[in-house]
C-alpha cells in the first residue's frame, strides 16, 4: 500500500519536475551521543549465525560505524542459553544454537553497565515455488523494466509475514520489502515486488531470498519504510534499549533470470 | 444548562419593557444589473446611527422601528449608496437595487462613505474575501484560487509550497468547515493540493471565520470557510472564460424567465496532460482534472425562492493501463427560502455530499482496486427572527447522515480476500439558538448555543481497544443506535465600539468535531481517509478565547487591528509510527490520542480606498501537541507550527486600463525532524531520531508580481489578460529536505534540498460578452 501511495505521489512529482530543482546543502543537526545497534540473525538453514554490535555516529560523519567490542552477548531458545564469541570486532557467532521452526529466540546482550534484550520467534516456513515478472508501467516502454511476481501458497492460518531480498546480477537491493497476508489470507500469492532499489532488464539474473518473518520484525520494517513519507521516528522495534533488529526467521533462495 | 437559560431570559427582559408602537421595515438587496443578491450589505438610519442591519445570506433585510420618519441607507463595499425617505407608519417593504460603481479609478473620486464594517461588526476572527482582488492577486500558474487568498490572511498558514491546503490557528487541515453552498467539501484540493476545486468564476462570496463562528457553523475546531456560488443573471445572458497555462474555464449565466428564474454553468479542465503526451516517458501516462459548478434558482412568489446548486470534480490520474487513481467531490444543495413575515425569515436546505477514490491496479491478469468513500445526507431548517432593531435570532437544527466506508480492497477472490469493512453510518446533529443583542449604543452581544450530538448507527462490530489491545467489541445491528455523544457548545462574542473609529472585542467559543481525517503523509493525499467518532474516538474538543483592538483610521482608509487568541484542544487523534492506516484490519487499533495547545497574536494594517490598496499581516504564534506515544508523551511543536507568518500585499492601478499587483510572503520554516546520527543495517543507512519536530526548514520567503490589462471595451466583448511571475527571485524554498547516501561517494551521507517552484510564469486570457 505504501508503495501505491509512492507511486501516485510520484506520478505529480514527475509531473512537477520540470519545475523542481534538487541541491545538497548544509544543515545543522543537534547530535545526540553514540547509541548501540544490533543486528542479529538465526535462519532455519545451518548455522553459525551472528549478532553484531555498532555504534551510530554523528550524521557529518563518514559511513564507519564503531564496532561494539568485549560485550556479553548470549541468546537462549528456551532449552539452552549459548554465549556467543567475538569472532572480529564487534561480531559475535553462535557455535551450539540450531535454527528450528516455532522456536522462541531470546537475545541478552550486557556492555558497558547496559542490558539490551530482544525476542524473536521463528514462523514456520512456505515454499516459495517460482518467480515470474511483468513489464514495468513506471519505466520507458523503448527499453522495458521488469518486475518480479513470487508465487506461494499463503498457508490458511492468518498471521504470515514475509520479507524478500534482490540482489541483480551483482548489485544488492537494500531496500526493506516485506508483506503480510491481510489481504490474501489462504490464497496463492501473486503480487509484483514493486522495489526502488534496482532495476531489471531482460537477461539479467535476479537471486530472490525469501523469509518468513514474525510480526514485530514486519512492523519494524514498515516503519522504516514509512520514515521516507511521514514523520520520521525511530522504529519500534523488538531490541530493547538499542537501535537495530533480532531476526529469526526461515529462509530460502531462488535464482533465475529475468525474462 | 440552568444557566444558558437564565442568560436567555435575562436578554429578552429588555426588549420587552421597551414595547411600543413599531413597524418593520424588511426586503431585499440585490445588483441591479445582474439581480445577484447582495450579502452582508449594511442597511441603516440615518437619524439614528447606532442602528443598523445587515443583508443575510439571502440578500434579506428586516429592520424594525418606532413609527416615525428616517431616511434609510443601504451601502455595499463597490456600489454606489442609496437612500430612501420613508415615514413609517405600517409596515413597509423596500427592495434595493444597487449599481456597481464604474471603473476603479473613480474610486479615488466618489468621495468616501463609512466603510467601518471590520470595526462595527461583532463577530471575531472573521475575514470576507473580496472576489475581485483574487482575480488580480499573483497565483502558481495564473491560476486564481479563494484558497490561497485567503493565506495572505492573519491567523492562516499555507500548508505548503503551492498548496491550497490551509491551516487556521494551529488547527489541522481536516479542523476546517469547507463549505460549499452550505454542503461540506470533504477534499478540497485538486492534484495533491496544488489547486483547490474552486472555480472563482462561479463563486460570489466566500468568508472565513477563524474559530469563533455564530452557533450556526459547527463541527469543525478550527476554523469555517463558507463559499457561495453566483446565483446566476436572472436579466441578461453572459458567457466568461478563461485560457490559461494549464487550464481553461468557461461559465455561461443568465435568465431562463425574464426576472423569475436563472441558472449559472461554469466548468474548468486541465490540460497538463497534453504536456506529458508530448514527452517519450510520459506519453502513455494521465494527469488532469476538472470540475463543473452549476446552480439554477426559481422565484416562487415574491416570499418564496427555490435554489438548487451542485458541484463535480474529479481528478484522475494514471501510469498506462496498469495503475490508475481517481478521485473527487459531488454536492448537492436544496434549498428554499421564505418570507414568512416581515419579521421571519426561515431557510430549509436539504444538501448532500459525496467524496470517493478509487485505485485501480491490473497487470498479468491481476486486477484488482481500492475504494474509500464518505457520503452525507444533510437535512436543515433555520429561522431568522428579527425582533427588533436591537436583537435578532437565528434558530435552527440540523440532522446529518454520514456513510464513511473507510479504504477496502476489492479484487478477484482467487487473488484477494474481499475484506469485511462495510460503510458505517452515523447521525450527526445539531440544535443552536443565537441572539445578536445591542445592549446600548456602544456595547453590542452575540451570544448562542449549539448543542451538538453524534450517534453511531450500527450495521457494524465496533472493537474497543485499550493502548491498541482488544478488549471488548460491541456488535451493534443496522440501524440501531450505539453510543452517542452530546456537546453543548456556547459561543459568545462581546463588541464594544469606542467611537466610530474604534473598537474593541472579545469572544469565547467551544466546538466539537465528530469527523478526524486520518493522513499519515507529510502532503496532502487524495488517500488520507475520514474516520467517525467510535467507542474509541470521542468528539474532539476546542475552546477558543479570543480579544482584539479595530482601529480605522484617515476616514476609514486604512484599517488596523490586532487580535489576540489562546486555544486548547481535547482528544486529538493521531495514530502509531509507521502505522497502515490503509489496510490494517481495524484502523482504530492503530490511533492515539492527546492533546493541543495554540496560542498566537495576528496583526492586520490595510489601505482600502485609493490607487494604492493591499495589506500587511503579521502572526506571532506557538502550536503544540501532546500525544500519549509519541516524543516520550512531551509536548512538541505540531507539523503546522510557525513562530512568524508574514503576507505582504499590494495593488496598484496604473490607469483605467492597467493594474498592477504583488504579494510577499516570509514565514518559520516548518518544524520537522532531522536526523541525530545515524547507523547501518544490512548495508542501508538509517538514521536515528530524538525529539520529534525538533528541526526547522529554512525560513520561506517569496515574492510574486502581476500585471492585468483591460481590454479596450467592446459593444459586447472585453478581453483582459493577466501575466505574472511566482517566485520572481527565484528563491529555493525547501519543499522537502532529504537524507541520504552520497552517490559519488558511499562513505559519505548528504542533506539534499528539493524546492518546487522558481521563476513561474504565467500568462492568462479572459473574456466576457
Amino acid at each position: 500500500m505504501n508503495a501505491i501511495r509512492k507511486y501516485s505521489l510520484g506520478i505529480i512529482c514527475m509531473a512537477i519536475s520540470f519545475v523542481s530543482c534538487e541541491k545538497v546543502i548544509d544543515i545543522n543537526l543537534n547530535d545526540q551521543d553514540p547509541q548501540i545497534v544490533v543486528e542479529g540473525n538465526i535462519t532455519n538453514q545451518a548455522g553459525p549465525y551472528t549478532v553484531s554490535l555498532t555504534k551510530t555516529v554523528n550524521f557529518s560523519s563518514s559511513n564507519e560505524f564503531p564496532p561494539v567490542q568485549q560485550a556479553i552477548v548470549k541468546i537462549s531458545d528456551g532449552t539452552i542459553t549459548e554465549q556467543l564469541t567475538e569472532v572480529s570486532p564487534g561480531l559475535y557467532q553462535t557455535q551450539q544454537i540450531v535454527g528450528t521452526e516455532g522456536k522462541t529466540y531470546v537475545l541478552l546482550i550486557e556492555t558497558g553497565g547496559k542490558t539490551i534484550t530482544a525476542q524473536s520467534t521463528m514462523p514456520a516456513a512456505v515454499n516459495l515455488d517460482s518467480i515470474t515478472f511483468i513489464q514495468s508501467a513506471f519505466a520507458s516502454q523503448t527499453n522495458p523494466e521488469y518486475i518480479p511476481i513470487p508465487h506461494f501458497k499463503d498457508p490458511a492460518t492468518p498471521g504470515n509475514f514475509y520479507r524478500f531480498k534482490q540482489r541483480v546480477n551483482d548489485t544488492i537491493d537494500k531496500s526493506f520489502l516485506v508483506d503480510s497476508d491481510v489481504l490474501i489470507n489462504g490464497l496463492a500469492y501473486q503480487r509484483p515486488i514493486f522495489s526502488q532499489g534496482v532495476s531489471m532488464r531482460a537477461g539479467d539474473s535476479l537471486h530472490l531470498e525469501f523469509q518468513c518473518i514474525d510480526k514485530p520484525l514486519y512492523t519494524y520494517f514498515t516503519a522504516i519504510n514509512a520514515n521516507a513519507s511521514t514523520t520520521p521516528a525511530n522504529p519500534t522495534s523488538n531490541v530493547v534499549g538499542a537501535l537495530g533488529f533480532f531476526s529469526a526467521h526461515t529462509t530460502q533462495l531462488m535464482h533465475v533470470k529475468v525474462e | 444548562m440552568k444557566y444558558y437559560i437564565f442568560l436567555f431570559v435575562s436578554m429578552l427582559m429588555p426588549v420587552i419593557i421597551f414595547a411600543q408602537e413599531k413597524y418593520t421595515i424588511s426586503g431585499t438587496a440585490k445588483d441591479k444589473n445582474s439581480g445577484e443578491e447582495l450579502i452582508g450589505a449594511s442597511v441603516r438610519v440615518a437619524e439614528l446611527p447606532t442602528i443598523g442591519v445587515r443583508t443575510n445570506e439571502y440578500g434579506f433585510y428586516s429592520l424594525t422601528l418606532p413609527k416615525g420618519t428616517y431616511t434609510i441607507k443601504v451601502s455595499y463595499v463597490g456600489y454606489e449608496e442609496q437612500s430612501q425617505v420613508l415615514n413609517l407608519q405600517q409596515n413597509s417593504k423596500i427592495n434595493w437595487n444597487l449599481t456597481k460603481k464604474g471603473k476603479e479609478i473613480k474610486e479615488v473620486k466618489i468621495s468616501s462613505k463609512k466603510l467601518n464594517e471590520n470595526v462595527t461588526q461583532t463577530t471575531m476572527g472573521l475575514e470576507k474575501i473580496n472576489m475581485s482582488e483574487i482575480a488580480k492577486l499573483p497565483v502558481l500558474l495564473g491560476e486564481k484560487d479563494v484558497l490561497k487568498t485567503i493565506q495572505l490572511l492573519p491567523g492562516v498558514k499555507s500548508a505548503g509550497e503551492g498548496n491550497s491546503g490551509f491551516f487556521v490557528r494551529g488547527g489541522s487541515a481536516d479542523q476546517n468547515l469547507i463549505l460549499l453552498d452550505e454542503a461540506p467539501v470533504y477534499n478540497a484540493s485538486h492534484l495533491l493540493g496544488f489547486f483547490s476545486t474552486f472555480n472563482s468564476d462561479a463563486i460570489k462570496d466566500a468568508m472565513l471565520i477563524k474559530g469563533n463562528s455564530p452557533a450556526q457553523y459547527g463541527g469543525r475546531l478550527a476554523s469555517v470557510l463558507d463559499i457561495k456560488m453566483n446565483e446566476g443573471n436572472d436579466k441578461n445572458y453572459h458567457v466568461n472564460g478563461g485560457l490559461g497555462l494549464i487550464s481553461s474555464r468557461l461559465s455561461i449565466e443568465g435568465p431562463i424567465q425574464q426576472e423569475k428564474s436563472s441558472f449559472l454553468i461554469a466548468g474548468r479542465r486541465t490540460y497538463a496532460d497534453v504536456f506529458l503526451k508530448a514527452s517519450d516517458k510520459f506519453k502513455d501516462n494521465t494527469l488532469y482534472f476538472y470540475d463543473f459548478n452549476a446552480k439554477a434558482n426559481y422565484r416562487i412568489n415574491k416570499n418564496n425562492r427555490l435554489f438548487l446548486s451542485g458541484y463535480l470534480g474529479r481528478d484522475v490520474l494514471g501510469f498506462g493501463n496498469q495503475f490508475g487513481i481517481d478521485w473527487g467531490n459531488k454536492t448537492a444543495t436544496l434549498r428554499w427560502n421564505s418570507i414568512l413575515s416581515p419579521k421571519w425569515f426561515s431557510n430549509t436546505s436539504l444538501i448532500y455530499s459525496d467524496y470517493n477514490y478509487k485505485i485501480q491496479i491490473q497487470g498479468n491478469g491481476i486486477k484488482f482496486n481500492i475504494n474509500s468513500e464518505i457520503q452525507d445526507w444533510n437535512v436543515k431548517q433555520e429561522f431568522q427572527y428579527y425582533r427588533s432593531a436591537k436583537s435578532s435570532w437565528r434558530l435552527g437544527i440540523n440532522a446529518i447522515r454520514h456513510k464513511l466506508t473507510p479504504s477496502r480492497f476489492e479484487g478477484d477472490s482467487e487473488i484477494f480476500n474481499t475484506q469485511p469493512k462495510v460503510g458505517r453510518i452515523s447521525l450527526e446533529s445539531a440544535i443552536y439558538a443565537a441572539n445578536t443583542y445591542n445592549v446600548s449604543d456602544k456595547l453590542t452581544l452575540d451570544y448562542g448555543i449549539r448543542v451538538s450530538g453524534f450517534s453511531i448507527l450500527g450495521g457494524d462490530t465496533y472493537r474497543i481497544y485499550n493502548q491498541g489491545v482488544l478488549t471488548d467489541s460491541v456488535v451493534l445491528a443496522s440501524g440501531k443506535f450505539g453510543k452517542t455523544y452530546i456537546n453543548p457548545e456556547p459561543r459568545l462574542s462581546v463588541k464594544y465600539q469606542i467611537n466610530n473609529e474604534s473598537s474593541f472585542k472579545a469572544a469565547y467559543s467551544r466546538n466539537t468535531q465528530h469527523l478526524h481525517l486520518l493522513s499519515n503523509s507529510t502532503t496532502t493525499s487524495p488517500t488520507d481517509a475520514w474516520i467517525g467518532n467510535s467507542y474509541n474516538i470521542k468528539p474532539e474538543i476546542a475552546d477558543q478565547v479570543s480579544a482584539g483592538y479595530f482601529r480605522n483610521f484617515a476616514d476609514n482608509t486604512y484599517e488596523f487591528s490586532v487580535e489576540t487568541y489562546y486555544k486548547q484542544m481535547q482528544r486529538q487523534v493521531d495514530y502509531k509510527n509507521g502505522a497502515e492506516i490503509e489496510t490494517a484490519p481495524d484502523v482504530e487499533s492503530e490511533l492515539l490520542f492527546g492533546i493541543g495547545r495554540a496560542y498566537g497574536i495576528e496583526f492586520l494594517i490595510k489601505k482600502t480606498k485609493g490607487k494604492f490598496t493591499g495589506w500587511l499581516s503579521y502572526t506571532l504564534s506557538r502550536t503544540e501537541r501532546k500525544i500519549e506515544g509519541i516524543n516520550q508523551n512531551n509536548w512538541y511543536a505540531a507539523k503546522q507550527d510557525r513562530t512568524h507568518d508574514l503576507s505582504i500585499v499590494g495593488m496598484y492601478q496604473v490607469n483605467s486600463k492597467w493594474s498592477i499587483a504583488s504579494n510577499f510572503i516570509l514565514y518559520t520554516g516548518n518544524a520537522v525532524t532531522f536526523p541525530t546520527g545515524k547507523y547501518q543495517i544490512q548495508g542501508a543507512t538509517q538514521f536515528a531520531y530524538a525529539n520529534r519536530n525538533a528541526n526547522r526548514f529554512p525560513t520561506y520567503h517569496r515574492l510574486d508580481v502581476s500585471a492585468n490589462y483591460e481590454g479596450k471595451k467592446h459593444k459586447k466583448w472585453q478581453g483582459s489578460w493577466n501575466i505574472g511571475v511566482y517566485n520572481a527571485y527565484g528563491r529555493q524554498n525547501a519543499y522537502t529536505i532529504n537524507f541520504q547516501d552520497n552517490p559519488n561517494n558511499p562513505t559519505q551521507t548528504q542533506a539534499v534540498k528539493v524546492s518546487l517552484f522558481r521563476w513561474v510564469p504565467s500568462i492568462t486570457y479572459n473574456f466576457k460578452f
